[in-house]
């Protein structure tokens, strides 16, 4: 049964007229959209847990239900049901819409990740969907950067600052690695680009042109943007306590956690649609269709998932000038690079 | 892509040739030695404006030697035209920036803490800027172009970053540029609304359609005009223009009271010629307001100055004037020798404006002051630069033997045939005016006593800046009849009609 | 009123509510998130009249990247919570005046003015077009080109102004 199907369902048995199911259609992809982020974010913070763990020689949470995997539920219904305080000095208006600027466009970006093939399995297969996402996610910045300020505190608003400067800069080389993909499938929406890999293993945009380089730009350039270790440096927490947030508690605190683990799924889907072939499977033709392509979709953003946890495990984290120097001296020219290479690849290639 | 590649490239060529430049200068600043870096920044520039002129020239000579009209590379699109007109202030802006780069160096090395060896790139990019404006049609190319060159003159006025007047002037053109250019877009905006084109033929064709003109497109032409006119420095869109020329270092001033000019004007002549010649008699008598204003506000708020870089430009916005006259006399037929008082007078204006600011620019690298009371006794100290200033002062008075006079009589002479004779009148009058302030400057060059004797010694680049500026202002004032005919050449702007 | 009209409407009091914001409130940086408002109610428009591209490209230059700046300079320079600016001086009755002159004069000279129409619904333009029109042959590729070599200049110029001394 299709959103549809079950929008005009509604519509009938409230007696609503025929033209509204296009809203209920919205108002159900919506939740059911948000009840998706909801979970997969339960979901990563009990994984990253366990495997930090794993990786730190130690078990990780053990005592919450079985293998302890109700610990990140309980974590969450504490935060909720904890005292919500805001600073006596606080600019109280633009402390309370921080978090939701910075939660909203974290929530709305999977509004074009093709979760499988077909309609049934995006919320709306836009035709600048990569662009909106570009887009989209750049709006959260003013969020970070507000939270910073609004809190009225010294390691906040330093924070606030770094992140400001960071993801200004690293905004750029995440906009020209996607232009790769973008150049190879001549569309921007997403399931064109996915459509677009569809040959196999060798067909994917990673091995296609320059092999490797766009993708590796794209991921550290995101990870940059999602302030993922070894990037962390507005949340740095041996020099900054906690830096943006450092004054936010329940719910609202809650809200950044949220769109900070919900935005580090969600650059691990686009990389893996952008250059890793979506929800194709690596064979072609082989279960390459229905249900199969979800799975092959969260099989490939899992393994991204769990590529960054590791890095989260593994490296230290870098200085403001060395971050500076290196998204401005070696990211934007790689890209840059990159960008010319694609070009060549797809003139020639059109032209021979 | 059809055609060689001489026919593809070829007609843009000058400003491909200062669009390299300029980022090869940025390149060379960022990686050369320092202590040659300088030298030869500035000659790799100089050699550079050259070679753009040369290839104006060029293109030029192909255009008036070719006997069918030149076919435009079709990469264009309408954006640019390459046409005489064009081709012809092509040549005077590359001459104007030479001049500009030749007393330059002693001044920069005196009075810039900073960007020393950015400063020759962003001149260029302002010439480029500026080339692009006489040959853009199309409301897009004006506007980018235009922003170019603002952009460029609102840094460069606010170089000297230790000088607080310097400062104020960069802040100040920037924001009043920034209104302006809103202003203007507004007008553009209107105008496409009302056309749906950009480019200007099409919108003559849009507006030929709408039959009798509808308000709105007179109201997006004015807010236009406007904009324009505050590039221009023309009153009353001129209160930009005393600070920046006070506040900025002389060899910009020199540029930006000449180039813009040119170009602002070429982009007048070619959205009102190309792009609104149906509704000629509403903008004929705007223009002819502005230029009156221009005139009698400039000319007598100049008499009190006692800055000579702000009597200069009060005395510039009175010129605007006058060239202004010239525009809204325009007739139907444009191959008329009416349309060639336009260009003498801008070629004139070049060389005399340039001039009197090479001449303030040594003054200032003696260490003397901007102010008018410190050029006493030039004439004994420096008989050189006090003979240069007497004739450029005469000339932009418009007194003969100097070029000055033919531009004033070709440009009052078009208004009188075209029926403008009460601007003709109010020029003439301005004129006289204008004598009184700029002979007061030659009065105390030449009878008060210096009270300190001050001692020049001017490289021999800034002097030769002078004495080219003199042999123009001279030359052209003896035997005008080559320039004129030059100018006839260009006035073949709308060929296309 | 269809939803698209309807939209248009709250777009526009979105627009000119946040608008009026940005040059009334008394804390710079709420002005600057005003700012961020009104600009994503541009953005909205231009959704609405199907300029898909255009609106994604407002949202990242202007919300995205301007405001941020805006706001990352307004920290930099000053402490802000808690100081009170005045937007307007003396002049203000003088400016308003001239303004709403303006705005009437516009909007009698609006009302007297048949607009061209084209009589055809918007249609969606497609990324393809937009590229085509911005670098194909005989477009704009010219203006697209100069805007670079304006952007390269004007970051040059306040890289200049901004730095200390040359050494």
């Amino acid at each position: 049964m299709t959103l549809t199907g079950i929008a005009e369902f509604i519509a009938s048995f409230f007696g609503l007229p025929g033209s509204s199911s296009v809203w209920i259609v919205a108002v159900l992809a919506a939740a059911i959209l948000l009840g998706f982020m909801l979970l997969t974010v339960l979901i990563l913070i009990y994984v990253l847990r366990k495997l930090l763990g794993k990786i730190q020689a130690r078990l990780g949470p053990t005592r919450t239900g079985p293998k302890g995997i109700f610990q990140t539920a309980a974590d969450a219904l504490k935060l909720l049901i904890k005292e919500d305080t805001i600073p006596v000095k606080a600019d109280r208006r633009v402390f309370i819409v921080a978090p939701i600027l910075v939660f909203v466009p974290a929530y709305l970006v999977y509004v074009v990740v093709p979760f499988g093939e077909g309609n049934h399995f995006i919320a709306k297969d836009l035709n600048i969907g990569l662009l909106y996402i570009v887009a989209v996610s750049s709006i959260n910045v003013i969020g970070v950067v507000l939270a910073g300020w609004a809190s009225e505190n010294k390691y906040s608003l330093l924070g606030g600052m770094r992140s400001a400067a960071q993801l200004i800069s690293y905004e750029v080389p995440q906009a020209l690695a996607v232009l790769g993909p973008v150049m190879l499938a001549e569309s921007l929406s997403m399931q064109d680009i996915v459509k677009a890999q569809g040959e196999g293993l060798f067909s994917w945009f990673i091995f296609r042109s320059l092999p490797l380089l766009g993708f590796i730009v794209f991921l550290v350039a995101s990870m940059a943007e999602i302030n993922h270790v070894p990037f962390d440096l507005p949340e740095g927490e041996s020099e900054l306590v906690a830096g943006f947030n450092v004054e936010y508690s329940g719910m609202r605190f809650a809200f950044f956690m949220l769109a900070e683990f919900a935005a580090s799924f969600t650059i691990c889907a686009i990389a893996a649609t952008l250059f890793l072939g979506g929800w194709h499977s690596p064979i072609r033709g082989f279960l390459d269709n229905g249900w199969w392509t979800v799975f092959w979709f969260f099989l490939k953003s899992s393994a991204l998932v769990c590529l960054l946890m590791w890095i989260r495990a593994t490296y230290p984290r870098v200085r403001v000038d060395q971050l500076m120097e290196f998204g401005w001296k070696l990211m934007i020219p790689l890209a840059l690079f990159n960008v010319l290479v694609v070009g060549l690849y797809v003139a020639l290639g059109k032209g021979g | 892509m059809s055609g060689d590649f001489g026919s593809v490239i070829g007609p843009v060529a000058p400003e491909i040739i200062l669009c390299v430049l300029g980022l090869l200068l940025l390149v060379a600043g960022m990686f050369l030695p320092a202590h040659r870096k300088a030298t030869i920044i500035f000659w790799t520039c100089l050699v550079g404006l050259g070679t753009a002129l040369c290839s104006c020239v060029m293109v030029l000579a192909a255009i008036a030697l070719s006997p069918e009209p030149l076919q435009m590379p079709n990469w264009l699109g309408a954006t640019l035209r390459v046409d005489e007109f064009a081709l012809v202030l092509k040549i005077l802006i590359n001459l104007a920036t030479i001049l500009t780069i030749l007393i330059s160096p002693e001044y920069i090395q005196h009075r810039l803490t900073a960007g020393r060896s950015e400063y020759f790139p962003l001149v260029v990019f302002a010439a480029l800027g500026m080339t692009l404006l006489v040959s853009a049609t199309d409301l897009i190319t004006i506007y980018v172009a235009m922003e170019l060159t603002s952009l460029v003159s609102y840094v460069l006025v606010g170089y000297m970053k230790r000088d607080p007047k310097s400062t104020e002037a960069g802040m100040k053109y920037f924001l009043v540029g920034a209104a302006s250019s809103a202003i203007m877009l507004y007008g553009m905006s209107l105008t496409y609304g009302m056309t749906g084109a950009t480019d200007l033929a099409s919108i003559r064709r849009a507006i030929a359609e709408l039959g009798s003109p509808e308000p709105m497109v007179l109201v997006g032409l004015i807010l236009m005009v406007a904009g324009f006119g505050f590039k221009l420095a023309a009153a009353p869109f001129h209160m930009w223009a005393p600070e920046a020329y006070e506040g900025g270092p002389t060899p910009i001033v020199a540029l930006i009271s000449v180039g813009p000019k040119m170009a602002g004007i070429a982009v007048l002549l070619h959205v009102l010629e190309i792009g609104f010649p149906e509704i000629r008699d509403h903008w004929s008598a705007l223009i002819a307001a502005i230029a009156a204003i221009s005139m009698v506000l400039g000319n007598l708020t100049a008499i009190p100055q006692k800055n000579i870089k702000r009597m200069l430009a009060y005395s510039s916005i009175g010129q605007i004037g006058y060239i202004l006259i010239g525009v809204a006399s325009l007739p139907q037929s444009m191959n008329d020798w009416r349309t060639s008082g336009i260009i003498v007078y801008l070629l004139v204006y070049a060389f005399m404006n340039i001039g009197a600011f090479a001449v303030v620019t040594a003054v200032s690298n003696a260490g003397l002051s901007d102010d008018i009371e410190d050029y006493r006794g030039l004439a004994q100290s420096s008989p050189l630069l006090a003979v240069a200033l007497l004739v450029f002062l005469a000339s932009l008075a418009g007194l003969p033997p100097t070029a000055g006079l033919w531009g004033k009589a070709l440009i009052f002479g078009a208004a009188i045939y075209s029926g403008f004779t009460w601007l003709a009148v109010v020029g003439v009058a301005c004129s006289v005016v204008s004598v009184f302030y700029y002979f007061n400057v030659v009065r105390v060059m030449f009878f008060l006593k210096a009270t300190t004797p001050h001692t020049f010694r001017n490289t021999h680049l800034l002097t030769a800046g002078i004495i080219i500026a003199i042999t123009g202002t001279l030359f052209i004032g003896v035997y005008p009849e080559p320039f004129i005919a030059m100018a006839r050449v260009g006035q073949d702007i709308v060929a296309a009609r | 009123m269809d939803w698209h009209t309807c939209s248009f409407y709250v777009l526009s009091v979105m627009i000119l509510g946040s608008a009026l914001m940005v040059v009334s409130l008394r804390n710079i940086v709420h002005c600057a998130l005003f700012l961020a408002f009104t600009f994503m109610g541009v953005a909205g428009v231009f959704a609405l009249l199907h300029a898909e591209f255009l609106a994604a490209v407002q949202v990242l230059i202007y919300v995205g990247a301007i405001t941020v700046l805006i706001l990352f300079a307004v920290m930099l320079t000053q402490k802000t919570i808690g100081i009170s600016l005045k937007q307007t001086n003396r002049l203000a009755p003088l400016a308003v005046l001239s303004a709403v002159t303006f705005l009437c004069m516009i909007a009698v000279i609006a009302l007297n003015t048949t607009f061209p129409t084209s009589g055809q619904h918007t249609v969606a333009v497609s990324t393809q077009t937009i590229g085509s029109a911005i670098l194909g042959n005989g477009s704009y590729v010219v203006p697209f080109e100069v805007a670079s070599i304006l952007l390269l200049a004007a970051m040059v110029g306040a890289i200049v102004i901004a730095r200390g001394q040359d050494n």
